[in-house]
């Protein structure tokens, strides 16, 4: 069961089903975080630094293809598996919950971004450039990274330090809409959500218990505890399966293997038996959460 | 009272420490600020937030555009905006690439004259000019207006929309000339037929947030969708079910529809139209075995459409027959719910009845070209995008082009003689716009948020408000400043609030940050699937897959593909250009996209070079293998492939826009409608020698050393 120290937790719902697949969220990341253009040249060889990029997931053959857009960002672990291995502890857990990066301790062994299931740590294996007078647009509230330095989503920390400045000015509590990341402010769809997991009348939490039926955590077979909580589509409620080649998509329960309802495996992306889905408990703080009451992630065995 | 040395210093401590916990105290200011807000107010690194309006795609959010120190580095939507919902596209934001660009056209570039003396000329060579626009709106569609009526001239609008071919088709079915409103948060069904409506709707913003309604609203049933299309675009991805058809066939899909609905009491449908499911499976391109499934699927499609309490049919341009497509979708809407929801993006404020005598279509521009004196170009590639129109273009004697950027017809007019007019981006210009939709009216002010960055850069209403003071145009006063202008009939107070807030439009109560409206406590629990009988396809057996290889390479239907980049004037924006297509994970470059079975049958594979073959033209490019596209079709994707090289290249990053340009590929035929077709057949497919990697990302490869680039 995992618990939360701190007084905060930040998290995000990332609603499938909503996701149009725009892109305003991967722009609007870009232009708030200072994310570089590397070029033709090194996107051909997969350097793209895009910290939040859609995944465009297909099954089936033509004629009967269904897709699905998955925005795919660093889920913020509870129990990162990019933190442990960090030989300089430049991946740092944060007291409110968000797996920090910092920059100037990172040497670039890259051990992160390999044990990274989600592959959402990026690498700067070039010098970023900002050719004049481009570095106009850099925002001054986010450092610029260096070659040999791995940097990844940091759910707009700089908006919410803003946050905890301006609520402690006002002695008040932050409330709730007050930070948002670029990408959920520029999301039309409404499909990202951002809020406090704590604050039980927060919008994501509300959003996560109208929706609990369709939550799925990626990759939590690895109990790496995410704070990025996707819904699934419901026409397709193993849609979610292909995002995690390296293993299998574990539902907020904690019960490994695919879902399965009506979607027809394709052999590339269904090695396992379906199991029924079952409801889960979601985003009640463990604090205020009744003794039958499954944590976020409560996968068994876990500490 | 004694004073002594020891007072002094504690009274001196005081009032410095009372003084720095003032300063640290102090509440930061947040939100947007005045445009007379004075610089000694404002804290060194402290941001501003100016409101205006984005005028990039016709959804015209109001933004407000975040700038340090006076330069601008974030678009933001406004929040409490009824329309735009609080937030904006990538092209609003991406406009930042633009705003900075080092390409940026710079200085009048036809000799050494200034644009007021051009100006000056073009008033004097006043001969039936064509004024060649990608839209009209506010004062300075109004403008053009006033003066194209002065001059006996024309006005061609082409928008990658087709707006002015859609207007008539609405005015034909509703008897308003305005344009589709998606209302999707009101609908329970949806129908695209050759539409990329999530896309490229009127008001992209506005849609996407009544996507997210229609798909998911507390207490309702999730709404449902079916596609049907030659190749599954990101709107057909978003679908229920999505059924591909032969390009061009998509209208005898709705004239099945149309006749099965009229058929249940929906009204009458156009008889020309109207034809039985059974034959359009063929000609749908649907094997003879599964013609009658694909009539079952018409009937059901038909009978959920009966039963929706509020369904929507969108067409879409796309294909040789769009036109009747859209005419089509528009006019089983209207059986359905009575009437279509339009909305008005463009309305001209002075002009409220624009004289329709004034409009060409695309059909007629080739030779209003031919016998033009004068042309004036404003923010469109024409050369570009109508290839076939670039010896016409040449031709004129006169050529005015206004542009931002550099492009293939700045380049075009440059070499012949014409007057290439740098222009001010939305960031750094005073613009207006009145909009007219069922929720209400808005008008919206865009304004610069940021200095000017191109000192030679002329505003484009700035330029037109000169032209007419040049032609005696009277244009309500005798204000030649495009902010005096547009200030002219409002108080002082009225014009502040303005500038505070980007425009005027009514506040959605408790909508600060959008989530009030949207997680409300659920009146009942959304159980969130959809009750028996209300699938469209159920008990209907799916059409076999095609067989690998069975479908040749001659004969195949040629159709450019949608992408982010719009009609190309995005190409020149590195993060538009970085950003992977929404359907191949393509970035930087074109490709060649054609079916499993077609390459099969010719041995390719990804990445290999092929040559699609149209008539005596060819292009040649890396084939993309695809699931999504019918395997009688290739696609080439617009937006990339212009001839200037390098197009705004920058020495260390490649900003050079690799691939193609598919419009060469067409001829300009208009298929007996009004608009350029987007969509040819007879295409041959051949392999070549070789092989290009194209960078992709739908193979997980990220920057992980063990997989580079696999196949």
């Amino acid at each position: 069961m995992q618990e939360f120290h701190g007084k905060y937790q930040w998290g995000m719902t990332v609603d499938v089903d909503k996701c149009t697949g725009c892109k305003a969220c991967v722009i609007a990341c870009r232009a708030e975080n200072n994310i570089a253009v590397v070029g033709a040249e090194q996107a051909a060889m997969g350097r793209l630094m895009d910290w939040l990029r859609i995944e465009r997931i297909h099954h089936g053959h033509f004629p009967h293809v269904q897709v699905d857009f998955i925005p795919m960002l660093c889920q913020q672990c509870g129990a990162a598996p990019c933190e442990s291995v960090c030989p300089v502890f430049a991946s740092v857990h944060t007291h409110d919950g968000l797996n920090g990066q910092i920059y100037n301790r990172c040497i670039g062994t890259r051990v992160c971004g390999n044990n990274c299931p989600y592959h959402v740590r990026m690498f700067n294996f070039v010098y970023p450039k900002w050719p004049t007078p481009m570095e106009k647009l850099l925002n001054p509230d986010v450092t610029q990274r260096q070659e040999g330095v791995m940097e990844k989503c940091t759910f707009c920390v700089q908006r919410i330090r803003r946050g905890n400045v301006d609520a402690k000015v006002e002695n008040r509590e932050i409330l709730d809409g007050e930070v948002r990341p670029a990408c959920v402010q520029a999301c039309a769809s409404e499909a990202l959500v951002f809020g406090l997991l704590t604050d039980p009348e927060s919008s994501v939490s509300r959003n996560l218990n109208q929706n609990k039926h369709r939550s799925v955590l990626v990759h939590n077979d690895h109990d790496t505890r995410p704070n990025v909580i996707y819904l699934r589509p419901e026409r397709d409620p193993s849609a979610l399966e292909p995002v995690a080649p390296l293993g299998e998509v574990q539902r907020r329960d904690g019960h490994a293997g695919h879902d399965h309802g009506g979607h027809q495996p394709t052999p590339e992306n269904s090695p396992t038996p379906a199991v029924e889905p079952t409801p889960v408990e979601t985003s009640t703080p463990a604090a205020a959460a009744p003794a039958s009451t499954p944590a976020l992630t409560a996968t068994p065995g876990a500490q | 009272m004694k004073f002594n040395r020891r007072d002094f210093l504690k009274v001196g401590l005081l009032s410095a420490s009372a003084l720095s916990f003032s300063a640290c105290g102090r509440p930061v200011e947040h939100g947007l600020v005045s445009q007379y807000q004075m610089p000694e107010y404002k804290l060194l690194g402290e941001p501003s937030f100016w409101a205006s309006t984005c005028t990039e795609l016709r959804s015209d959010c109001a933004v407000s555009v975040k700038t340090v120190e006076n330069r601008a580095i974030h678009v933001i939507g406004i929040a409490g905006h009824f329309f735009s919902k609080g937030t904006a596209t990538s092209a609003a934001v991406s406009g930042l690439t633009t705003l900075y660009h080092p390409a940026r056209l710079k200085g009048a570039s036809a000799g050494d004259t200034t644009v007021a003396a051009e100006v000056a000329k073009l008033a004097s060579r006043s001969k039936s000019p064509l004024f060649v626009v990608d839209r009209l709106c506010g004062s300075l569609g109004d403008a053009v207006v006033e003066v194209a009526q002065k001059l006996g001239g024309k006005i061609w609008v082409c928008d990658s929309h087709h707006s002015m071919a859609e207007r008539r088709i609405l005015k034909a079915v509703t008897g308003r000339a305005e344009l589709p409103l998606a209302d999707l948060e009101n609908r329970d069904y949806l129908v695209t037929v050759g539409s990329n409506l999530l896309q490229e709707s009127y008001a992209p913003t506005r849609t996407g947030w009544a996507f997210g309604r229609f798909r998911r609203t507390p207490g309702r049933l999730r709404g449902k969708m079916v596609s049907f299309s030659s190749r599954m675009n990101p709107t057909d991805a978003n679908s229920d079910v999505w059924e591909p058809v032969i390009s061009g066939s998509e209208p005898y899909v709705l004239g099945a529809l149309g006749k099965l609905l009229s058929e249940k009491g929906k009204g009458a449908f156009p008889s020309w139209a109207a034809i039985t499911p059974e034959e359009a499976a063929e000609k749908c391109g649907i094997e003879e075995a599964h013609r009658a499934d694909f009539a079952k699927k018409l009937n059901k499609l038909a009978d959920r459409l009966v039963e929706a309490r509020s369904p929507l049919v969108v067409g879409g341009f796309q294909g040789v027959n769009g036109e009747t497509t859209v005419y089509l979708a528009h006019t089983i809407t209207k059986m359905l719910n009575g009437d279509v929801t339009t909305f008005e993006p463009d309305l001209l404020i002075g002009n409220k009845k624009s004289p329709g005598d004034l409009f060409i279509n695309d059909a007629e521009v080739s030779g209003a070209l031919q016998g033009a004196e004068m042309v004036v170009v404003h923010n469109v590639d024409l050369v570009y995008r109508f290839p076939w129109l670039e010896e016409s273009f040449k031709g004129v004697k006169n050529k005015f082009v206004l542009a931002t950027m550099p492009n293939d017809t700045t380049e075009v007019n440059n070499t012949n003689k014409g007057m290439t007019i740098p222009l001010r981006t939305w960031m750094e210009d005073w613009g207006d716009l009145l909009v007219k939709s069922p929720q209400g009216s808005w008008y919206g002010l865009a304004q610069p948020a940021v200095k000017n960055q191109i000192p030679d850069a002329v505003s484009a209403l700035g330029f037109m408000l000169e032209l007419a003071d040049e032609l005696k145009v009277s244009l309500g006063n005798k204000k030649t400043n495009p902010r005096e202008f547009l200030q002219r009939e409002l108080t002082e107070e009225q014009w502040e609030d303005l500038l505070v807030r980007g425009g005027h439009w009514e506040r959605e109560p408790d909508s600060i940050y959008g989530h009030e409206a949207a997680f409300p406590p659920p009146a009942t629990e959304n159980a969130g699937t959809a009750p028996d009988g209300y699938n469209v396809f159920e008990g209907v057996s799916p059409l076999e897959p095609s067989k690998l290889g069975e479908v040749s390479g001659e004969g195949l239907n040629f159709i450019i593909l949608p992408t982010h980049l719009g009609d190309g004037h995005m190409a020149d924006r590195p993060w538009m250009q970085e950003m992977p297509d929404a359907m191949t994970t393509v970035v930087w470059d074109s490709w060649i996209e054609i079916g499993h079975s077609v390459a099969a049958g010719l041995g390719v594979k990804r990445h290999d070079r092929v040559s699609v073959t149209v008539g005596d033209k060819v292009i040649k490019g890396s084939a993309y293998l695809s699931p999504f596209i019918h395997p009688k079709s290739v696609g080439i994707p617009s937006g990339r492939g212009q001839r200037l090289k390098p197009h705004g290249a920058v020495s260390e990053i490649g900003w050079v826009s690799e691939g193609s340009n598919p419009k060469t590929l067409l001829d300009g035929s208009t298929g007996g409608g009004e608009y350029f077709s987007s969509a040819t057949a007879g295409a041959t497919l051949k392999k070549e020698e070789g092989s290009r990697l194209l960078a992709t990302f739908d193979e997980r490869v990220y920057n992980l050393p063990r997989h580079v680039l696999p196949e």
